[in-house]
């Protein structure tokens, strides 16, 4: 159900919407003109638990090297965050880096929430639902947010790049493919006879009211009606999209990362009020060969590493280039972090805080959230040792509902969160 | 309850039951709540009530693949006690999991190649006699979801579901030894990399959290090392099971308040049966089991008291897949409205449904019925992460119904009648002939054509101007109306038909 005008000005401002509006006789279109409700978040999830301590570290503290005899980024290959910062970032985020100096990156460090679950089903339903009591995502938040306060209208709000619908939308139905090429019906395979009449049956049966039926019946049957028409939209929106900038294609994860930005993009560029993107990226759970045992800025992560990294300043590149003047972020999130030392496999195990990435131009840069502090963590038993976190993630939330696309947070996540401000 | 002893291995011989007898069933017991949607009694067919075809479908649905109509008339003549009977029959048998195979269809299958292993598979789900048994493969499949994205080896993936195959109708414990000692498991929950001192906590955890108790199942962090400080030492060689003792952690563990005494040599593999024991002890397991299974088969969130008591009774049969799964399909509850037709079919109920519910099922090639599967929503032998497929409807979504009604046209409208039939350009496996069907059941009419394929495939439960539309449809073409005649338009649009009822929301429903 998705609320009237009438209904958002009521409920939001009613329940304490932070936007002053009403004194100031604002009207709904008069806040999209404001230019706030369709602003695109890309979501950009590192499946598995991404290991934070690999991303940035502090190589100036001597239980960094205690921790991880094996995992240890030596200083003089890390990237100094800024002069005089004792954090410094795997030289595999390097394209990030640039994205920091610029002030296009915000580094959210410490992210994650009260009474960790080191289950990752778990921890994606707690991060799912923005709900850390939740038992299983009945209700997605962004979902939730498309039900409940969008009001844009728009009939594609948001594009899941994935094969199975993500988590984060349960509860609402939305196209989901990993290429839009098949994002087709198919009547006839080879020629046509009948594909016209055909289609429009598929669509009109699909269409007539079910008297009295159940939930599950009602759901696909919106879902077969509505299908065509989004079918539409995805075929003809940007069909002649050609990045402008050359995109990372070393190796298979790069191409994954590549292809689902080079999508959006296409979306974003040929005009499409989408505001929603998500793709992820699998391999994260790096319990065994995170690195190389000979060279820890080599190996399985810092291949994913430079993947996200060099894939998502390509993007940002790409759509300055095509002349887009869309309000873009990227929001890179992993479900958890990982343990403070590693645990003999070259690798860690799952843990509690982790690190995320907003980066983009609309993006005020720098870093956010406390680093976890190390004096709450002992030896020897390192591979046990959690970091706590320091920022809940409902507060990023909060920052992209109430600071960028302006809708009352506890719409969306039961009760009002204090935005961060790198928006 | 009954505990066996500790031994390695599951029963080599899963004995069929007296219930080939016929006549009242001993899998039903009492009524449980006045309601019968929780009514475990047996279901008995009345004169207001009697056993019909539409029954006898949705036991085929759930029990197996779907039913061809010449399947579904005899499960109605034979009554419900014996069909129930039949799908009780469930042999101790494998298939190849390795090497070049020939189908009887004259399609090859390189089972060494993971297209090959799934088609394979389908190949099976959509001809096997006995159906249960594959689909209580496909449910442990989904219950231990594992993916060859992890494993590498397709021929391990084979032996996988081979092990639910033999342990389809037998008891979970022998079933959880048997996953534990899995080579493909080792693989995929990293246990064979697990060993004292580098303990590697994934499997210890998801044997709890996913196989057995569920998340919030009353266990802590604590019981998570310990059980996988106990599973140390079970590792693979060469593709088969390796118990190593050099690996295994010996030191004492407390898992869920039992005090596992560390052993070392060989004996130290008793530590991990000893852990399933004490899961088996729990009262969340069966709980957690009886859900899945429950919500699988019958109906979407059952109430926590039915459940509880379905689970004690589960428990106390000593957790025997064969007595659970025969109480269900007897019951009341299974043939209420509550269940009839209220889950979403499956991509592979989906597909193999169609297949079966048009008897192509000798006729398509599987290694393409394969390839058109894999973007539905469960890609097969593929599970992406360890947690299976989404509850409820969450998986659907356009790109699905898009995939869904995609299969559908390749497998009956025109140009492309006879893709799903191409083992290798030029050479087609024999296609349906419509024509030769509908005469062969004395149907000439539009009209006759519709309401035949409407009974046959959704018991005509569909709105009135469906059908009107469909019979519409069957004298119109895009370029305009023509005059039906069966030869010339029949393969032409019944096919079409088909299609078109195929991508009805009634058909997506189990």
């Amino acid at each position: 159900m998705s609320l009237s005008r009438r209904e958002f000005l009521a409920g939001g401002l009613g329940a304490g919407l932070s936007l002053p509006l009403i004194d100031k006789g604002l009207v709904f279109e008069q806040l999209q003109a404001m230019g706030g409700t369709e602003d695109v978040v890309v979501f950009f999830q590192l499946r598995g638990g991404n290991d934070m301590l690999h991303n940035i570290f502090t190589p100036d503290e001597t239980k960094y090297g205690q921790a991880r005899p094996t995992l240890k980024i030596p200083k003089s290959k890390g990237l100094q965050v800024k002069t005089n910062s004792p954090y410094y970032l795997n030289p595999n985020l390097a394209s990030l880096k640039k994205l920091f100096d610029a002030g296009d990156l915000a580094i959210i460090n410490g992210i994650g929430y009260p009474n960790p679950n080191y289950s990752h089903f778990r921890s994606l339903d707690i991060i799912a639902t923005a709900d850390p009591t939740a038992t299983s995502a009945y209700a997605g938040w962004l979902g939730t947010y498309l039900n409940k306060a969008y009001t844009g209208g728009f009939q594609i709000p948001a594009i899941d790049l994935e094969s199975k619908l993500n988590r984060f939308f349960v509860g609402r139905p939305i196209p989901t493919f990993t290429n839009a090429a098949n994002f087709k019906f198919r009547p006839d395979y080879a020629t046509s006879f009948d594909s016209k009449l055909e289609l429009a049956l598929i669509e009109s049966n699909a269409k007539v009211p079910r008297v009295g039926a159940d939930p599950n019946l009602k759901f696909v049957s919106t879902a077969i009606g509505t299908t065509p028409g989004d079918v539409g939209l995805i075929q003809n929106t940007g069909a002649n999209y050609k990045p402008k900038v050359t995109y990372p294609s070393a190796n298979r994860n790069e191409r994954r990362v590549s292809a689902s930005f080079q999508t959006v993009a296409r979306y974003i560029v040929g005009g499409l009020r989408t505001h929603i993107y998500q793709f992820s990226l699998g391999g994260f759970d790096t319990h065994a060969n995170e690195v190389l045992a000979s060279d820890p800025t080599q190996g399985n992560l810092a291949a994913l590493l430079k993947a996200v990294a060099d894939g998502t300043k390509a993007f940002l590149d790409d759509l300055k280039a095509q002349g887009s003047t869309r309000r873009v972020v990227v929001y890179i999130f992993s479900e958890f972090g990982r343990r403070v030392g590693e645990n003999g496999n070259n690798g860690t195990d799952h843990g509690a805080a982790g690190v995320a990435y907003v980066a983009g131009s609309p993006v005020k840069g720098g870093l956010y959230g406390a680093f976890p502090d190390w004096s709450k963590v002992n030896g020897p038993s390192w591979n046990r040792q959690n970091f706590q976190a320091t920022t809940d993630f409902r507060s990023v939330y909060a920052t992209f509902l109430e600071n960028y696309w302006k809708v009352n947070s506890a719409l969306v996540l039961g009760k009002k969160w204090t935005p961060l401000s790198f928006l | 309850m009954v505990m066996q002893s500790g031994k390695l291995g599951f029963s080599r011989h899963v004995p069929v039951p007296s219930l080939l007898k016929g006549g009242q069933s001993k899998g039903g017991g009492q009524t449980i709540t006045g309601d019968p949607s929780e009514d475990l009694s047996p279901w008995q067919p009345t004169v207001s009530d009697p056993w019909d075809e539409k029954k006898a479908k949705h036991l085929f649905r759930r029990a197996g693949f779907g039913g061809r109509p010449d399947e579904i008339k005899t499960l109605v003549k034979i009554g419900v006690d014996r069909a129930v009977d039949l799908f009780l029959i469930v042999p101790n048998f494998t298939i190849p999991d390795q090497g070049t195979h020939i189908l009887p269809t004259g399609e090859i299958l390189n089972l060494d190649f993971y297209t090959g292993q799934v088609a394979g598979w389908l190949y099976l789900m959509a001809n096997s006699p006995w159906q249960l048994q594959e689909k209580m493969s496909l449910f442990f499949h989904d219950h231990y979801a594992t993916g060859i994205n992890k494993v590498r080896y397709s021929q391990l993936m084979g032996k996988q579901i081979n092990l639910f195959r033999q342990t389809a109708l037998g008891t979970f414990r022998n079933q959880l030894i048997g996953v534990s000692a899995d080579p493909a498991m080792l693989y995929w929950l990293d246990n064979r990399l697990s060993r004292r001192g580098k303990v590697n906590e994934n499997y210890g955890r998801e044997i709890m959290e996913l196989f057995s108790m569920g998340v919030n199942g009353g266990y802590s962090e604590n019981d998570v090392k310990a059980s996988a400080k106990a599973f140390t030492g079970w590792t693979n060689f060469l593709g088969t099971f390796y118990y190593r003792s050099s690996y295994h952690d010996t030191s004492n563990k407390v898992f869920l308040g039992k005090t596992i005494v560390g052993r070392s040599g060989a004996a130290g593999i008793r530590e991990g049966i000893e852990v399933i024991d004490q899961i088996l002890r729990q009262k969340a397991t069966a709980e957690f089991m009886v859900r899945k299974i429950w919500e699988w088969f019958v109906y979407e969130k059952p109430s926590k008291t039915f459940i509880s008591k379905l689970a004690a009774r589960f428990m106390a049969d000593g957790y025997n897949f064969r007595t659970l799964m025969e109480t269900i399909f007897r019951s009341k509850a299974f043939y209420s409205a509550r269940a009839m037709k209220k889950l979403v079919k499956n991509p592979v109920e989906l597909v193999i449904g169609a297949i079966r519910n048009t008897k192509q099922e000798k006729q398509v090639s599987y290694l393409r019925v394969a390839n058109r599967f894999l973007n539905m929503g469960w890609p097969l032998l593929n599970f992406a992460g360890p947690d299976g497929l989404p509850d409820g409807v969450d998986w659907i979504n356009s790109q699905n119904i898009i995939n869904r009604s995609n299969f559908a046209a390749e497998l009956h409208t025109n140009s492309t009648r006879g893709y799903l039939h191409t083992i290798f350009s030029g050479y087609y496996l024999s296609r349906k002939d419509w024509v030769s069907e509908v005469r062969s059941l004395g149907l000439t009419t539009p009209t006759q054509i519709v309401d035949h394929y409407l009974r046959d495939l959704l018991d005509s439960e569909v709105p009135a101007k469906v059908r009107t539309d469909l019979i519409d449809y069957m004298t119109r073409r895009d370029t305009g109306r023509f005059t039906w005649n069966l030869t010339t338009y029949g393969q032409l649009k019944i096919s079409g038909l088909v299609y078109l009822i195929m991508n009805l929301p009634e058909y997506h429903m189990n």
